[in-house]
């Protein structure tokens, strides 16, 4: 194939499926080198317009910036995040609800179409099914410890002993302006009527552990409880308070948490744990969780390695493209 | 006896995200680099522990996105 011929290949362009404030895909962008990128931000849906048929789709930006279906060499799926995230919809619906329904479903079908073409780059349904919080938790404590859990309803349902966190499954407001977060409790005093999500509390734990897991690589960071009176690091996270660093994994937590991705068909996740003197506790995995808040200066190998995961994508994608798994993708950018 | 029902466990949303409603964060979009910019290089509060805006302009204060979905 002469160099002409292969031109048009270049072209091919990364989709990028998120919202306009999504600093995660600010970070990447350097990082994805001279690839041309579409990014298709939800929330600003009404400053781009869009074709989709049999034939393919082709989206066009504000200024004019076109995306064909043809020339999409690998689509990263983000954050699907309007704004306002959340409004008001009366009994009978709305307007700006039902259009955002319908906007969901536009994302999810490109998405579902690149999945079929293995253009869908890291973060991909798992073929295995869904991974909620029941499923995760069982299949965890085949690698690792899982603090006790119920999920209950009813007078005379609960039969924890445990010290008890409540949790929630979701992440829907309550009303009033209010989340269910991480909160410990006296399992006797819970009202029936909720359900709820009790688990076990950790009083040996010490740290917070998070693990970013890129196809057999984990990349793991920790957050000391010492001086954190609560049970939610999100809380001290939120408000800046925490200092997460970069951690080491033992050889045997390492192959666990690869060994569990495997089982779950995920090849990215973001997964949660609590460490006490005997290692570590499986909380839950979040597969498309955030993660350069972990690494915004990129230091630490994160960035680069999703980035680098979207390029590969990007060249399989390619006909007639050679190239070496090895390669490094982005080191001279 | 039985006393903590589910207000008794709530986290204020102030804490975790923009009052519904109302703008998330005060940033625009810059449609030649496909970047979001901010206005204040500062802003406080304009994460959320839900869904989660990424994280925000000061690096120091990252927000982590705890959706349980694919």
């Amino acid at each position: 194939m002469g160099e002409a011929d292969r031109l048009p290949l270049f072209r091919a362009m990364i989709l990028i499926l998120t919202c306009s404030f999504d600093q995660t895909t600010d970070l990447l962008l350097p990082l994805l080198g001279d690839v041309p990128i579409f990014r298709f931000n939800i929330d600003l849906w009404r400053s781009y317009s869009w074709v989709i048929n049999n034939s393919g789709f082709r989206l066009r930006d504000h200024i004019g910036r076109t995306c064909d279906e043809s020339e999409v060499g690998a689509v990263y799926l983000r954050k699907l995040l309007f704004n306002p995230a959340r409004i008001d919809v009366p009994a009978g619906g709305s307007e700006e609800d039902w259009c955002r329904h319908e906007l969901v479903h536009v994302w999810e079908g490109i998405r579902d179409l690149s999945h079929g073409n293995a253009k869908l780059a890291v973060v991909c349904p798992s073929l295995t099914g869904g991974w909620n919080k029941m499923r995760q938790m069982r299949v965890a404590a085949g690698f690792f410890r899982i603090p006790e859990w119920q999920i209950h309803q009813g007078a005379g349902t609960c039969t924890f002993t445990e010290p008890t966190v409540v949790k929630s499954l979701g992440s829907s407001a309550v009303g009033e302006g209010s989340l269910v977060m991480v909160k410990q409790v006296d399992h006797r005093s819970l009202s029936p009527g909720f359900p709820w999500f009790v688990q076990q509390l950790v009083k040996s734990a010490t740290h917070d552990v998070t693990v970013a897991h890129i196809k057999g690589r984990n990349f793991a960071f920790e957050f000391s409880r010492d001086g954190f009176d609560g049970v939610d690091c999100r809380i001290p996270t939120f408000q800046g308070t925490a200092s997460w660093k970069r951690t080491t994994l033992s050889p045997e937590e390492d192959t666990a948490i690869t060994a569990f991705m495997m089982t779950t068909g995920y090849t990215f996740g973001r997964l949660d744990f609590l460490r006490d003197e005997a290692g570590l506790w499986f909380l839950e995995i979040n597969p498309n969780g955030q993660f350069a808040w972990l690494d915004p200066q990129g230091t630490e190998g994160l960035l680069k390695a999703v980035a680098d995961e979207i390029l590969l994508t990007h060249r399989r994608s390619m006909p007639g493209e050679v190239w070496d798994e090895n390669e490094d993708l982005n080191s001279s950018r | 006896m039985i006393t903590t029902i589910l207000n008794a466990l709530l986290t204020p949303l102030s804490v975790a995200t923009p009052p519904p409603n109302t703008p998330a964060i005060e940033q625009r979009y810059n449609w030649e680099t496909q970047m979001t910019v901010f206005s204040d290089a500062n802003p406080t509060n304009v994460g959320t522990t839900f869904g989660t805006q990424s994280f925000i302009g000061n690096p120091a204060k990252l927000v982590i996105d705890d959706t349980n979905s694919d």
